[in-house]
């Protein structure tokens, strides 16, 4: 049934009831009159005046059907906005990973049928336009290779070539080093792409967190030794996570390598791992100059670097952080970015633990 | 070393040739996978070069036909595509190895090497390069008769360095080799431990062994 005539069947059941109560009572009032006529005559019927026989008529007929009206009117409403209800609830849930799934339909035709069916055609649409976008990203990143590969290769030959001038050797070299930038930001963008379809290769397999962070603190040390960073792992609770070890080695060097890049000199890097409930926490907290509060809430964007890579010589794309950030979401995790008062900058990786079985 | 290159793209095709001609290789090119598939039937070919997207037959189903037909000359797969996952669809359609695109000469010329010395099966137990030597097994490492103690990172490093015979070895090379990462870690971990290695090996002989070769990576060889 379409919501107008639901509406409308329950909007004159409503009134029939309230009007057979209305009637009820003036037939009760109007058969006392006459039983009171019929026994003690007209006298008798005089004693009461029309206005107490409608107030009567008003307060026991009336008002219950005013009340039924409304408690009747309520129930009519809640039923009636009850499939908007569940439409509310449907677009609430709807965000990227649930696009190709359409809202059930009542298909009764009435408004909110329609109303779902363009609803789900605008999901669809911009499923669309989402995967045209990834499948670019893909494409353009794969249609990048090929070219990269010739450049590469024959720059390769060019700043080896033992006859060339050494200026023109050290030209090539240098456009080596920018082929080289630019095949890393293409390789960034295709690991982006994939783990958007979610194509990454997901391995689900128990992997041992602490080793692996401490594995990563030691690496940490070796790379920070140069700046004179202290690199302290205060914490390093025995904890599994189910996922793709190499995914996760990947994050923990990706975070590593940002604290070691965005430090100062004799500055320090602590980490932590620490199981919180049901989770696998990873804490990696390090000094140097912090990102200004309005730009804090960018950091996973991609292409986004804070003023302080611009103005410095920090290399980077600028895709780490959003790389990092896919990763921890293909292990149905969590990743975020803050300053703690005492200006250290602090990333935290909330990852969903393995019981402890070890 | 009797090459054969199965590549569409023209000017890939073109800069194999001449990267594969300069260490002595014979190089015969199919510019798909049909021509490709009858150029390895005939034989005679040291290793075949082929990347997986081909116009007609493409390179994965290549490969499969020629070891399901007794072919056994080795093939290194080149794509485009995905990583990891190609190189296993790679490997286990019968290649002997993989490399992504996009990639350097040197690296290509990597795999070659150990492709060409895996198939002679030659075992060899100790690994040279002037007074510096490796002892494979119980990787002790010797400068100048002087043993020198290496970390196992330091250790597999040199071992990498020291199988590349001369040749430059690029980071990526280093990284899988010496840390089985597939991913490119961003970081200048590798300088850091060939800076590592130098101190141990190079600083306090002569002549230096390590060479920085702008770019492309490092190489260990006389000088």
């Amino acid at each position: 049934m379409t919501l107008r005539r639901r509406i409308l069947l329950y909007y004159s059941i409503t009134l029939s009831l309230s009007l057979v109560i209305v009637g009820y009572w003036s037939w009760f009032e109007f058969n006392e009159q006459r039983n009171v006529v019929l026994r003690g005559g007209v006298e008798a019927a005089l004693k009461e005046s029309p206005l107490q026989e409608t107030l009567e008529i008003i307060f026991y007929g009336g008002l219950p059907a005013i009340l039924l009206g409304i408690l009747g009117g309520g129930l009519l409403m809640r039923r009636a906005l009850r499939p908007i209800e569940e439409l509310t609830e449907a677009l609430e849930k709807t965000d990227v990973s649930n696009l190709s799934n359409p809202v059930p339909r009542s298909g009764n035709g009435d408004e909110l049928d329609r109303m779902t069916a363009v609803f789900n055609r605008m999901k669809e649409r911009l499923g669309l336009s989402f995967t045209q976008a990834r499948e670019f990203t893909l494409n353009a990143s794969h249609e990048l290779k090929t070219p990269l590969t010739v450049i590469h290769g024959t720059l390769e030959q060019m700043a080896t070539h033992e006859q060339a001038a050494e200026v023109d050797r050290e030209r090539a070299a240098s456009l080596l080093e920018e082929v080289q930038r630019l095949s890393s930001i293409v390789g960034q963008l295709s690991f982006l792409a994939r783990a958007d379809a979610g194509l990454l290769p997901s391995a689900r397999e128990p992997v041992a967190l602490d080793d692996l962070v401490r594995d990563l603190a030691e690496e940490t040390m070796i790379l920070a030794s140069g700046a004179e960073i202290s690199v302290t792992l205060s914490e390093c609770q025995p904890l599994s996570v189910s996922g793709d070890k190499m995914r996760l080695r990947q994050l923990l060097l990706n975070l590593a390598d940002n604290a070691v890049k965005y430090n100062e000199r004799s500055g320090s890097i602590e980490m932590t791992l620490v199981r919180q409930n049901d989770d696998a926490v990873f804490t990696i907290t390090n000094t140097g100059m912090s990102l200004p509060v309005e730009l804090r809430s960018r950091v996973f964007e991609r292409f986004f670097r804070g003023d302080l890579a611009h103005n410095s010589a920090i290399e980077g794309s600028g895709l780490g952080l959003s790389i990092a950030k896919s990763i921890v979401e293909a292990h149905q995790g969590v990743i975020c970015y803050e300053v703690l008062p005492d200006g250290r900058t602090q990333v935290v990786v909330t990852l969903p633990a393995l019981l402890a079985q070890r | 070393m009797r090459l054969l290159i199965i590549e569409d793209d023209r000017k890939t095709a073109a800069l194999l040739t001449s990267t594969l001609s300069t260490v002595g290789g014979v190089v015969v090119w199919a510019k798909d996978g049909e021509r490709g598939l009858n150029e390895a039937r005939k034989g005679g070919f040291d290793a075949l070069i082929c990347d997986i997207m081909l116009p007609g037959v493409d390179g994965l189903s290549l490969v499969r036909t020629l070891r399901v037909e007794g072919v056994k000359t080795p093939v290194i797969m080149l794509s485009a595509r995905g990583e990891v996952e190609q190189r296993v669809e790679g490997l286990d359609a019968g290649a002997d190895d993989y490399l992504p695109k996009p990639f350097a000469s040197s690296e290509l010329l990597a795999r070659l090497r150990s492709l060409m010395r895996r198939n002679a099966g030659q075992a060899v137990s100790t690994l040279k390069v002037a007074d510096l030597t490796l002892d494979v097994a119980s990787r002790e490492v010797r400068r100048g008769g002087r043993r020198v103690d290496l970390s196992p990172r330091e250790n597999l490093l040199l071992e990498c360095l020291l199988r590349a015979e001369g040749s430059v070895v690029s980071r990526r090379d280093i990284i899988s080799a010496v840390w089985e990462y597939d991913f490119d870690p961003g970081t200048n971990l590798v300088d850091v431990y060939v800076r590592r290695l130098r101190d141990k090996i190079d600083r306090d002989f002569t002549p230096a062994l390590i060479q920085t070769v702008r770019c492309l990576g490092y190489a260990l060889r006389l000088p």
